[in-house]
């Protein structure tokens, strides 16, 4: 035999190990979609800026322990502080576009569609993978610095005295954090399957988040009415509907360790719920309606 | 038995028909899908995975129903797309993996078959690179290996020496010929390029505007017709001529030594009548075959 003569067969074999149709093939893509974007450095950092509110609200309560009263009284409102944390939403929003703005785009532009669809891949799987790929970073995002927190307090004030006053939080933070990982996610994947480049998505949601926020605020403004439907105005957009529905479930309203920051008045949940649940319905009908493996070009 | 069966197939984009009452079935082996462009190749082959639903008639790909049972039959199938289709941001093994167990592979499996097919496809130790740095010859090395890593029974190969130079084109043809040829793979090659389909199948099936013109195996597309004959002599040799016609022949083309000889239709023995003419005239046959055209002769008939 030659030196140069490989020590393997190299010649073509065929494949005849196991292989099923019942794999969980939305599992697959969502595990690559969360592959591909933990290889990414700027969301190590995103994910270190979105967790500076908590990290702040740590501090303060770490100093709380060996504050006087003043400190205390501020850090009484334990569940308020927390909604305030939570209610920063700018990180966690460029977490959300840098996850999720290239999802199906950069499938579109790469025409990669007609790879998964050649293999036994549904709409519905595809949909379903990408969609959890963005979901579980932002969940993720948004629920490991609240539980730290919360762990923290709960241990610093005495398990069971925080059981009787805050411990709904325990129960309510995976619905918290679930709240922007599903909008995000939904309206993401609509937006990401009508287009062929990453930025331009990205360019749209961030457009569409915030001037949401200020068209909510003119129109509350706008419109003379009672306080609590001024304030329901006031969250009719993407952020409000997050930190609205965030006082709904906490049942109280976002404090700022900032003296003069905070709102008093809470909004109605019932018209926040339904208007995010038809974005998140619209989100994912329109990028159902837009996945197929093939242009189809009428005319 | 045939890898596809189609009867009356009718695939439309709105008004526009792409093909029309296609009835075809499609043997084992290596089978070449010529057309000029626009021809409904690639709209064939995506009716057949399931991307269009057709509009008309009914289709089996490996004894499977083309509009119910889509997901089965792409577990058994591979496709390499015409265009780039590469997912951003990974390795050619990453790439090629991923396919696999989007076909119902293990992880561990996925894997490892990556390493071999990416081997076999040529790409060596580039397969740890990113995709996006690979020339047009890697990338078309890497979906032919994302196609075949799950180890499909029919490969559905569109246009798959597009942009290639001429050594990554014979690079890429080798593949093709090497994989459906004794190793269990039925191939289906869709081209506009004739020598490419010369090269590497067995059969072709011609399409034009949407319908089937011809099929037939590369050796008897390439017949010219049952009683025409391509005979060479050693030597020019007048009497040869003289020796043909008194045996009801006719020489209808001569160049040299080369003589081109049409039998009336059901002639006895063209064979022993060519042999004796020889002899009797003195002549010393070379070359002795059924007339043949080239293959782009066979295709532009087809397609006139």
């Amino acid at each position: 035999m030659s030196q140069q003569a490989p020590i393997a067969d190299l010649s073509y074999r065929n494949y005849d190990g196991p292989k099923t149709l019942e794999t969980k093939r939305w599992w697959v893509i969502a595990r690559n979609g969360l592959r591909v974007s933990f290889k990414k450095k700027s969301l190590w950092v995103l994910l270190a800026l979105a967790s500076l509110p908590y990290l702040f609200l740590l501090f303060f309560l770490f100093m709380g322990t060996f504050g006087g009263e003043m400190m205390s009284e501020q850090l009484g409102d334990f569940r308020g502080l927390m909604l305030g944390a939570y209610s920063s939403a700018f990180w966690p929003l460029m977490i959300a576009l840098l996850v999720g703005a290239g999802s199906i785009a950069a499938d579109n532009r790469a025409n990669a569609l007609q790879v998964y669809l050649s293999k036994p891949v549904t709409k519905r799987d595809y949909l379903v993978g990408k969609w959890l790929a963005i979901f579980m970073v932002v969940f993720g995002a948004y629920f490991l610095p609240m539980f730290i927190v919360t762990s923290y307090q709960a241990f610093d004030t005495g398990i069971i005295e925080f059981m009787k006053s805050d411990g709904i939080i325990f129960a309510a933070m995976p619905i918290l954090a679930a709240i922007p990982a599903t909008l995000h996610a939904s309206l993401l994947v609509g937006i990401s399957a009508w287009n062929k480049t990453p930025w331009i998505v990205g360019v749209i949601y961030a457009g569409l988040y915030f001037f949401s926020t200020i068209f909510a605020n003119i129109l509350a403004s706008a419109i003379d009415t009672t306080e609590v439907t001024e304030a329901t105005l006031r969250h009719l957009s993407i952020e409000g509907l997050i930190a609205g529905i965030g006082q709904f479930i906490l049942n109280t309203t976002p404090r700022s360790l900032t003296p003069g920051m905070t709102v008093d008045t809470m909004p109605s949940a019932l018209p926040l719920l339904l208007v995010a649940a038809s974005l998140i319905v619209v989100g994912i009908s329109v990028a159902r309606a837009r996945i197929r493996a093939v242009e189809v070009v009428h005319g | 038995m045939p890898v596809a069966e189609l009867n009356g197939l009718t695939v439309a984009y709105g008004p526009k028909v792409a093909v029309s009452n296609f009835t075809c079935s499609i043997p084992e082996g290596c089978v070449g899908l010529l057309g000029p462009n626009g021809a409904g190749k690639s709209t064939l082959i995506r009716a057949l995975l399931g991307f269009i639903e057709p509009t008309g008639g009914t289709g089996t790909l490996l004894g499977r129903d083309i509009t119910n049972e889509a997901l089965e039959i792409r577990m058994e199938v591979g496709l390499m797309p015409e265009m780039d289709c590469h997912i951003p941001g990974m390795t050619a093994v990453e790439f090629t993996a991923y396919a696999g167990e989007l076909s119902g592979m293990p992880r561990s499996q996925a894997l490892r078959r990556a390493h071999e097919v990416l081997e076999y496809c040529g790409l060596g130790e580039a397969r740890y690179r990113n995709l996006e740095t690979y020339s047009t010859g890697m990338k078309q090395k890497a979906k032919l290996a994302q196609a075949v890593v799950h180890g499909p029974k029919l490969l559905f190969l569109d246009e798959p020496t597009n942009g290639l130079d001429p050594a990554g084109r014979d690079e890429m043809l080798d593949l093709i010929k090497d994989i459906s040829h004794g190793k269990g793979v039925n191939v289906v090659v869709s081209s506009h390029l004739l020598p490419d389909i010369e090269k590497t199948c067995d059969q072709v099936i011609v399409m034009h505007g949407g319908t089937l013109r011809a099929q037939e195996t590369i050796k008897t597309i390439r017949v010219v017709g049952p009683m025409l004959f391509d005979v060479e002599l050693k030597l020019p040799t007048p009497a040869f001529g003289d020796a043909i016609a008194r045996r009801s022949a006719t020489i209808i083309q001569s160049v040299s030594t080369r003589y081109r000889i049409e039998f009336p239709e059901n002639f006895a023995s063209p064979t022993k009548a060519v042999f004796e003419a020889a002899a009797e005239s003195g002549a010393q046959v070379r070359v002795f075959s059924h007339a043949q055209r080239t293959l782009e002769d066979a295709f532009l008939e087809a397609v006139r």
